[in-house]
This record gives structure tokens, sequence and C-alpha cells, in this order.
């Protein structure tokens, strides 16, 4: 059977050179192979979410090669990683991540889109993915009335748009109950032996695993062990390893002292606050709210580097929301540091995932355009707030690309409209004190605060 | 006789880059690797160089009918007027007149289809009604 990934002497850091560092992949040397049900288990943080990340392009590794179907992505510019992610692999991921303006059926079809596929032809294929996947009565309904099973179907039909090879599922099970969980697990069997699809899974569940055809075994950042599942259960072929896991997570031996409640607080809080960021800008944030819990620094620090570009070692958060993560954690340190304690004040007050920031944004920045805006060109308008408000691109960029024609992935609208927007958003960055005075926008903001 | 006889060629002309790249992704994702060989150009001058030699020749050439330039007169009607004088180009020469063209376009105006299809194309593909692997499925089905 011939390998659809290889890797060879992957290392990845997370901020590099930096007093953050921190090495989350370590010579990893792995190859799977076409077909294949694989699945990278171990501990929270023993780097098996960096490896799906480094095979898909999200994360930019430093050391070491990635080759998908004999090609090696690690030279491959930023609109090439983009395009082969939305061509190459389906994610699948623990969040949903849906858009909440958009109903299922344009959910599905928006990786279509993005490849320049119309919206005709794309909401055809869509209706046939919906319907593949049993929830064709919920087509015309948007995400926030469907339940998390149902939610999680659609994502997987988004993951299958583009028809591509490579499913990776992140934690696929992590917010559903246990019958919709089998559920997902019956899916992604089927991708994998009625499509032929090589299907990717991190979990840290063992009993998630019993499809599963080899499993990777990960501890500190490296693949510790490949085992290929036969003819003994799943899990009883893993209980070995879990026991070591579970003796490890609750031994009282100084490897538990590195792992803190507080640290363990932190990285809740980072993956929670910063839904939908990449994992590069998360576990810079992480760092930043590890030095507050243990005081290295003030909230002035932690709000003037939440708020720095990523390229200058911050993590690059846009004005409004280094402010409210700031006030947030503030809330938290005033009480206490333990993980129920977050989860009481994140059920609470809920953060916005970076998709509704995005919407409500886009929202605001329409306000007052007369002209009609397509399912599509919201997608891209979308992707602009995006990659301006994680500064990825440059103000005279954005007027370009909300100019530029549809057919060359652009928003399409007007010169004039253009401009407009692209003023307004640029008042989100001002370092003055302009104050975004629309009125349904600035409670919003309040609110959040 | 070349001697990568079973490799098929396919030339892309196209000036958008984003569609460059996805044209090359999706033989690379969803072809077989050994079986194709891909390359893109965004002008009839980079392709008119691919022609010269007899290992850059390519199989088939897909082409969009309708390329703005930097520099020329962009209009429509010049636009199709230069790739109509490409195609014939190729189809009047003998040592390149095998090469199948496939026009794929988001031109669907009948008047466009009909100036072109005299040329001898060998089909006339609409870029957002294909799905990747249907892309695939049509070259395929060249070869059979």
């Amino acid at each position: 059977m011939s390998e659809i990934i290889k890797t060879e002497n992957l290392n990845l850091w997370y901020d590099k050179g930096k007093p953050t560092e921190v090495h989350s992949l370590k010579d990893v040397n792995i190859s799977i192979d076409k077909g294949d049900y694989v699945s990278f288990f171990g501990p929270s943080g023993c780097g098996k979410t960096s490896i799906l990340y480094a095979i898909s392009g999200i994360d930019r590794f430093q050391e070491g090669k990635v080759f998908i179907n004999n090609r090696d992505i690690s030279g491959l510019t930023n609109q090439e990683l983009a395009i082969f992610r939305q061509t190459g692999i389906g994610i699948v991921f623990q969040q949903f991540n849906l858009v909440p303006s958009l109903t299922v059926l344009k959910n599905v079809a928006l990786p279509m889109l993005f490849v320049g596929i119309s919206s005709e032809k794309a909401d055809i294929e869509a209706r046939k993915l919906i319907e593949r996947l049993d929830i064709l009565d919920y087509i015309d309904r948007y995400p926030f009335e469907l339940s998390g099973g149902q939610q999680q179907r659609v994502g997987i039909a988004r993951a299958l748009a583009n028809d591509p090879p490579i499913i990776i599922a992140d934690e696929p099970l992590g917010n559903l109950d246990s019958v919709n969980a089998k559920k997902v697990l019956n899916f992604l069997k089927e991708l994998n032996e009625k499509d032929g699809r090589t299907v990717i899974m991190v979990t840290h569940e063992a009993w998630s695993l019993r499809d599963v055809k080899t499993i990777f075994h990960m501890k500190d950042s490296a693949v510790t062990d490949i085992q290929k599942v036969k003819n003994t259960t799943t899990a009883d072929s893993i209980s070995k390893h879990l026991n070591e896991q579970l003796s490890y997570m609750s031994s009282s031996d100084d490897k538990k002292e590195e792992y803190p409640e507080e640290k363990i607080s932190a990285r809740i809080l980072a993956n929670f606050l910063l839904r939908g960021y990449s994992m590069d800008e998360i576990r810079r944030f992480e760092s930043f709210v590890n030095q507050r819990f243990e005081n290295k620094i003030d909230k002035k620090e932690f709000h003037k580097f939440a708020n720095m570009p990523f390229k200058d070692g911050g993590v690059g958060l846009w004005k409004k929301k280094a402010e409210r993560v700031t006030q947030y954690l503030e809330e938290i340190l005033e009480e206490k540091k333990n993980v129920e304690h977050i989860y009481g004040v994140l059920e609470k007050n809920p953060e916005m995932s970076i998709f509704d920031e995005i919407l409500s944004i886009r929202n605001w920045v329409l306000e007052g355009y007369t002209g009609k805006i397509t399912p599509t060109q919201a997608a891209a308008l979308d992707q602009v707030i995006s990659d301006r408000i994680r500064n990825f691109i440059p103000a005279d960029k954005v007027v370009e690309l909300l100019d530029l024609s549809k057919n060359k992935f652009g928003v399409g609208l007007s010169f004039r409209a253009a401009q407009t927007i692209s003023e307004k958003l640029e008042l989100l960055f001002s370092e003055d004190n302009t104050e975004i005075n629309t009125e349904t926008d600035s409670k919003d903001f309040e609110k959040k605060l | 006789m070349n001697v990568k006889q079973n490799v098929r060629k396919i030339l892309l002309i196209d000036s958008n880059e984003i569609l460059r790249i996805y044209f090359r992704d999706i033989f690379w994702i969803h072809g077989n690797n050994n079986l194709y060989e891909v390359e893109v150009v965004s002008s009839f001058e980079e392709a008119e160089k691919k022609l010269e030699y007899k290992d850059s020749k390519p199989d088939i050439i897909f082409l969009d009918v309708v390329m703005s330039i930097k520099g020329a007169k962009n209009s429509i009607e010049n636009e199709i007027n230069r790739s109509v004088s490409f195609i014939k180009k190729i189809k009047n020469d003998k040592t390149l007149s095998d090469i199948k063209i496939i026009i794929y376009s988001d031109q669907k105006e009948k008047a466009i289809k009909d100036k072109v299809a005299e040329l001898g194309i060998e089909g006339y593909l609409i870029k957002g009604e294909l799905m990747p692997k249907e892309i695939i499925k049509f070259v395929d089905k060249i070869y059979e």
C-alpha cells in the first residue's frame, strides 16, 4: 500500500527562541498508508494536536519534512497551504466551528465556494452530503437551532465538501453525549471503510479507538510507540498504555508537578478564549496567561502582549478582544484559579469564538450598506476581516480585496463601498480613543466586557 | 518517442494564480502522482516556451478564453481573439496539432462557445461546475 502522509524528523516549536518557547514535536518520523485509520493517542499536551496541525499545514514546523502524496509541503506558500487545506483535507473540530449566520446548506457549501465552485453547483453537492449524514430535515436551519450531535454531523458534511482523501478529526467526540459520539464513530468508520479515505483522529479517550487500525502513542512531544491493531480488540491492546497513562496522571511523583492546576487552568482558558485561532496563537497566549497567574507580569503588561502583533512576540489580538480577555483573566485571578471556577466564569459569561466575532464585525461594517451581499460575498468578506484582525494583511490590502472581483476570490464590492468598509474596519485598530459609536455594537462589546 | 510515454502531460494556462494552484492540487491530491505531470503557466508566452521542447510538450492544454494581460488592450473581444489565435496556431502546426485543447472558463455565453467550437477543441468546461474529481475523470476519459 502506498503512503499518503510521511514525516521526516519533524520538529515543531511554538515561540522558538523566546522565553515562552515550547518544543511541541520532537523528531517525529511516521508514515501513514492510504486508506488507514489512525489515531494519535496520549495525555493532554503530548503534542498530538500539533502533529495534526503540522500535517494539515495550519502550523508551520521549523525542522523536518511532511510529505503528502510524495510532495513536501514545507516549502509551500501560505496561499498554497490554504488551498491545499481546502482540497486535500477535511477537518472535523471538537467545537464544530460552524458559521452561525449561515444555514446548514450554506455551511456545507462554503468550502466549495472558496475553491471557485459556483454557488448553484455547491448547493447541489452540499445537499447530497447533507442527505448522506441524515440531516436533510435541518437543511434550512441555522446552527443555533441544532443539537450538538446534529451540529457535529453538519461539521462532518462540511469536512467532506471538496471530497478530500484525508479526514482529520480533532477530539471529535469531546462535546457529544455517548449516543451521538457513537454515531460519529460509526460515520468515521464508514468514511474509512466504504469511501477508502484516510482517517486520522486525535483523542485522549481510549474507548473511541475501537475502529482504529494504527495507533501512534505519544508522550512528551514524541511518538513513543506505533501499534498496529489486529485481531485483539483495541480496548485490550491499549490497556497497557492506558494504565501507564492513568498512573502517570494520578501519581504523586515529581512528574505531576509539571502540571500543577494553574497550568491546566491556563491551558483551558487559552483554548476557550481563543477558539478558532491557530495553535501558535493559542500556545503563546497560554504562556502569557501562565506568566500572569504566576504574577511575573501585571495586568497592563498582559494586555500589551495580548494586543501586540504576533510577529513582534505578542498574540496579535485586536484591540477590543485584547481588552476583553484581559478583563476576564483579572476576574478569574481575583477569585480562584482552579478549573472548576474557570468553567463557572465562562459559563456565566461565554466569550465569543472568532467566528461570532467576525460576524459581529461584519454586521457592523455593513450597517448602512444598501447593496445586496450574497452568501459568497459574505464569506469572502469574513475572510478579509479575519485576516485583517489577525494582522495577516495590511490596511491597504483590505480595500484591494474588497474591490477585487468575485471571480478572482475577492468580495466584489464597488470601490467606494470597499473604501468605506475598510475605513470603518480600521477604526477597530486605531490607537487613538476613537470609540465605536454604533449603538448596537458598543452595547455588544460592553456586554462582553 | 518520448521516454516517459505513460505519463499524462497536462498544461494549464490561466492568469489567476489561485486557480493555477487549485488546478495543480487537484491532480496532486486526487490523482495518482506517477500518472500525471501537471504544469501551470500564466500567459500564452510561457505556454509557447513549453511547446518548443519535446520534453515539455503537453498532451492536453487547459485554457481560459477570457484572460486579461497586463499592458495589453483588455476587452472581452480582444481577450477571446488572443485565445482563438493561440488555439489556431497550435492546430495549424503539424508538430503540435495532436495536442488536445480544452477550454476551462467561467464564460457560459453561447456566442463564445460557438466561436471556439469550430476550432476543433476537445471540450468546453465551466470552472464553477466541476468538482475536483470530475476534472480528473474528464482527463482520464480522453486517454481511454
